[in-house]
């Protein structure tokens, strides 16, 4: 059964992003896609909340015919357009979207049957307020997180309140020479 | 110039007390408390909030706890060693030794007390820190991260504080603690 991993670039005070949705702030470089390109090419799920979806949407599925494609557009893109995606959305329609489910409702019973589809984890891409909605539900079981040397002071959280406590173990931690620290846990069983 | 460092330790969802206030997730095992006694071992001076203080004088004033092992007598030396100063308006008095009672936070005084202060100042916990943040004093942040979700509770870091940082260390502990220390950036380490 596939594992659901949060997989975000987030701020040392806990932010996806900044207030307006901004972005500017996350730091990605070779090093950086060349680590998390080696986990989510092992990948062929990517569930996404209908913002980050719409960004992806944007930029991805022609990023590699760009003049100055790099080497990340590249490999990024093709990884992209054949991935399955899955967005949870109560207002996208799938009749529109190229190799895109959507799922509106019934969240438990269409992510465990989406985990017991595969035995390869899914990662859950930014979507910060769709990863309250699946930490709420109880459907989450790793977090992967590169924290960058900043503090925001506002935006949106990657953790919203809940009246429960989970226990994580340390899988794994790696220092990118600019400071980014990523940080691999999974839920304690 | 001594830097004033911001410590704290908290879970993965960045709160350093539970909504219940019990902290107990956040106690330091052995190779952790270890690591923070060679951390300290720099400081001297302590800027204590009234809670910080109330939960950090049993050092002093519980011999059992110093007399506990190896580890918590050598913390405890480091504590009782070390100028206090609480800030607190409704404190009494503050029972301790080498405490001085403040009634409120002037961001001069610190950036005084940063001139002329020999050794390293830490300050705590989040609350009077914030003070500090907002004052652009600290000058370095340490967070031991604790492999915990706690779902909510006082945050470790203040709001409406935006920070470039530069990390400067990274370590792990066996237990699953990670240690991450940052300067802000623009306050080179003297």
């Amino acid at each position: 059964m596939g594992n659901l991993t949060l997989f975000m670039h987030i701020s040392l005070d806990g932010f996806a992003a900044a207030r307006n949705g901004q972005l500017d702030w996350v730091y990605v470089d070779d090093e950086i896609f060349d680590h998390g390109g080696k986990r989510i090419y092992a990948t062929d799920i990517a569930l996404y909340g209908r913002k980050t979806y719409e960004l992806m949407e944007s930029y991805w599925p022609t990023a590699a015919d760009q003049p100055n494609a790099s080497k990340h557009d590249l490999e990024h893109s093709r990884w992209y357009k054949q991935a399955k995606k899955v967005v949870l959305s109560r207002t996208l329609k799938e009749d529109s979207l190229v190799n895109t489910r959507v799922i509106s409702d019934n969240l438990v019973e269409e992510i465990t049957r989406l985990k017991q589809s595969t035995e390869k984890e899914i990662l859950l891409f930014g979507s910060p307020t769709t990863g309250h909605s699946l930490m709420a539900a109880d459907l989450v079981d790793a977090y992967w997180f590169n924290v960058n040397p900043i503090l925001l002071g506002s935006g949106i959280p990657v953790f919203k309140d809940r009246d429960t406590l989970t226990r994580l173990t340390l899988v794994n931690s790696k220092v990118f020479s600019s400071g980014v620290v990523c940080l691999d846990y999974r839920r304690k069983a | 110039m001594a830097r004033l460092i911001y410590s704290a330790i908290c879970s993965l969802d960045g709160c350093i007390e539970g909504q219940d206030g019990k902290f107990d997730w956040a106690m330091p095992d052995e190779e952790v408390h270890r690591f923070i006694n060679d951390l300290e071992r720099s400081v001297g001076t302590y800027l204590l909030g009234r809670r910080m203080y109330e939960t950090m004088q049993v050092w002093e004033t519980d011999p059992a706890l110093a007399a506990d092992s190896a580890i918590t007598r050598d913390y405890a030396g480091i504590w009782l060693a070390a100028d206090k100063i609480v800030f607190s308006r409704t404190l009494a008095a503050v029972p301790t030794r080498k405490t001085q009672l403040e009634r409120s936070f002037d961001p001069a005084a610190i950036r005084h007390l940063k001139e002329t202060a020999k050794r390293d100042i830490s300050i705590g916990g989040p609350a009077l820190a914030a003070h500090a943040f907002r004052a652009g004093l600290i000058d370095e942040i340490q967070l031991f991260l604790m492999p915990i979700l706690i779902g909510g509770g006082k945050p470790a870091l203040p709001k409406d504080i935006r920070l470039e940082l530069e990390l400067m260390e990274e370590c792990r502990f066996g237990s699953g603690v990670v240690f991450l220390r940052y300067q802000i950036k623009g306050h080179n380490a003297a």
